[in-house]
């Protein structure tokens, strides 16, 4: 079924008490776009689920669909009104079935797994002298060096907390909730974390001479 | 950045986000604010990254908050595809 509601029609039909079959009628219909658009992510977006058959991620759309559907309904009054309420809804659905499959990818890891201070920055450090990296060797030594100033600057100038989130988060792409969780921190306050852990290594870099314009160009994509 | 970077691409990201970090950033909350709002911009055409770069920056140093934008995206763009379909039978 299109989306012929306005936003105020569904916000009456989804919550009219009155009229179960209306009600009823709205849900279904919510359920019907979460699920498509869900569907279609799984199954057009993300190839790490390639392993699935047709079915199973029908299935996971539909799990994932119904979750979402009782968190809109939930959290209803909350709606602001400044998007399409359909869109709001989607972004529950969306955030639903991504912090699903992250919670199932992520289920074993620990942050103690994480290796002991400045170990990783070292290993990819060495990583450019590898030939498999197609980098020029002046550049791939200057990569070298300017990583062993920042492995440094690891060390010298982060807190424990901020090596961990940057290690993690950014090096080891553990998604934000995962560390988070284990941090027993949310991700607003890691996003900060985050930040002024960026702010304390730029400006070592700019305080040991080196410019953001060089850093740049030689990490440029 | 995907979940099959290698943490050598990993490593260029994160010098590339230490150049690009100012004093005052869009923050989480913000983001949250005006989720919804972005991903119509970017379903109707709306480049981010030239309209609203201080959001693209966020981004891609929020890697969670990016994959639930393109989740979100991606499922905006079924529903509308759906939605022109039944309008055309």
């Amino acid at each position: 079924m299109a989306n012929t509601r306005t936003n105020e029609e569904w916000l009456t039909e989804l919550t009219d008490e009155e009229q179960p079959q209306v009600k009823e009628a709205a849900i279904e219909a919510l359920r019907e776009r979460l699920q498509r658009g869900i569907y279609y992510y799984l199954s057009r977006e993300r190839s790490d689920l390639s392993r699935y058959a047709p079915d199973e991620l029908i299935q996971m759309s539909e799990d994932f669909a119904q979750d979402a559907v009782l968190r809109v309904l939930n959290n209803i009054e909350t709606f602001r009104g400044d998007s399409q309420f359909t869109t709001w809804a989607m972004k529950i659905g969306a955030r639903v079935a991504v912090s699903e499959l992250r919670r199932a990818r992520y289920r074993d890891f620990s942050l103690d797994d994480l290796t002991a201070d400045g170990e990783i920055m070292l290993r990819v450090a060495d990583n450019t002298n590898n030939p498999s990296t197609a980098v020029q060797p002046e550049r791939a030594t200057e990569r070298q060096d300017l990583v062993r100033i920042l492995t440094k600057a690891f060390d010298e100038v982060l807190t424990e907390r901020q090596r961990i989130a940057i290690e993690a988060i950014t090096l080891q792409g553990i998604p934000m909730d995962t560390v988070a969780e284990q941090m027993d921190t949310n991700r607003n306050a890691l996003y900060k974390l985050l930040h002024d852990a960026r702010k304390k290594l730029k400006a070592h870099l700019e305080q040991e001479g080196i410019s953001m314009d060089y850093v740049m160009n030689l990490f440029s994509r | 950045m995907d979940n099959k970077a290698t943490t050598e691409e990993r490593l260029a990201q994160l010098m590339r986000c230490i150049c690009q970090t100012r004093e005052e950033e869009i923050d989480s909350a913000t983001w949250d604010l005006q989720f919804e709002r972005v991903a119509e911009m970017a379903v109707n055409g709306d480049d981010i990254s030239v309209v609203l770069p201080a959001i693209e920056q966020y981004l891609s140093n929020a890697p969670d908050c990016a994959e639930e934008f393109r989740a979100l995206i991606s499922m905006m763009r079924a529903n509308a595809d759906f939605d022109r379909e039944a309008q055309d039978d």
